[in-house]
């Protein structure tokens, strides 16, 4: 590691037993570059996560400024993952950023390099559904979090050795509209990228079977437990395998 | 049987029920709208969850924002 490197990351390795080369070694893939991605990949490219791959189909609109905050409103009409990219640049020249400014489904997923954690930053489960079963069938962590108004919920799935997403939620809700402040989806961003950090670096307990809910409006935190459903469609016995 | 409603911050009750399943369409909900857990376990549970009468249940909906 070069010097300007560890001075760079020095606060975080003086933390004992925090390993910087399991952070740069690392390629992390970020779906969804909205309120939680922002501060999901604000946060990883800090810590020096080697290469953070961006993905979201959407371009920037004035009605995401109060909670996307690596978008700008010069950023209005601009794909989110070129916006994200133009900061996290700047704000760390040494790590590789991968922007892809596309829809996210099972084909291009397969056609990324493989990553060593997939951060769910999305803002629909049919889409997640999709995310979920790419990681539970190439056995890749996955970290969930989703928000709305003052609440949030995260979790860590270990493929074959936790809950995935299917054997939480038993379908798509009616897709609507959502209302949200911007520290909702700032503190569970935050959350998501401490989970990557931790994950990657072997360090501390992480959300596994244990699904946290945050009500910032009366200060409630409290960790549900999860347990892998044997009959899941997906990460069950009898689960969809490709 | 009384079941709190988190995001009301009310209790309902709604008499007798077998299962998960049953007590969410008593409720007038869909599955994929709420997550059911029991309450001094904080438990989540499955729609084919037998529900015990001396159970506390609450009801969480479900998010998906991001």
């Amino acid at each position: 590691m070069k010097n300007q490197h560890i001075s760079r990351y020095l606060r975080q390795t003086m933390i004992e037993g925090f390993d910087q080369s399991k952070l740069s070694d690392a390629r992390v893939l970020v779906c969804g570059i909205g309120g939680l991605g922002s501060a999901v990949t604000f946060y990883l490219a800090a810590a020096g996560v080697g290469e953070i791959i961006m993905v979201d189909r959407d371009k920037v609109e004035e009605t995401d400024l109060n909670r996307q905050i690596l978008h700008f409103t010069h950023d209005i009409g601009r794909y989110k993952v070129v916006s994200a990219y133009d900061k996290l640049r700047e704000f760390n020249p040494e790590i590789k950023l991968n922007p892809i400014p596309a829809n996210l489904n099972e084909s291009l997923l397969r056609s990324l390099p493989h990553p060593d954690v997939i951060v769910d930053a999305l803002d629909n489960l049919s889409t997640r559904f999709i995310l979920n079963e790419f990681a539970v069938n190439h056995n890749i962590p996955l970290v969930h979090a989703a928000v709305e108004g003052f609440e949030g919920r995260v979790t860590t799935i270990l493929p074959h050795r936790t809950a995935c997403l299917a054997c939480i939620y038993q379908g798509v809700p009616s897709p609507r509209t959502f209302p949200i402040v911007g520290v909702t989806a700032g503190l569970l961003g935050v959350i998501e990228a401490t989970e990557v950090i931790k994950l990657l670096t072997h360090m501390g307990q992480l959300l596994l079977n244990k699904l946290l809910f945050i009500d910032l409006q009366s200060w409630d935190f409290d960790i549900i437990n999860i347990e892998a459903d044997p009959s899941c469609a997906v990460c069950g016995a009898n689960g969809r395998k490709r | 049987m009384k079941i709190f409603i988190k995001s009301e911050r009310r209790f309902i009750d709604v008499g007798t029920v077998k299962n998960v399943r049953e007590l969410i369409k008593r409720l007038g909900l869909k599955e994929e709208e709420v997550l059911v857990v029991e309450t001094d376990s904080k438990k989540l549970l499955t729609p084919d969850e037998k529900i015990s009468p001396e159970w506390r249940i609450e009801i969480r909906k479900v998010i998906s924002g991001g």
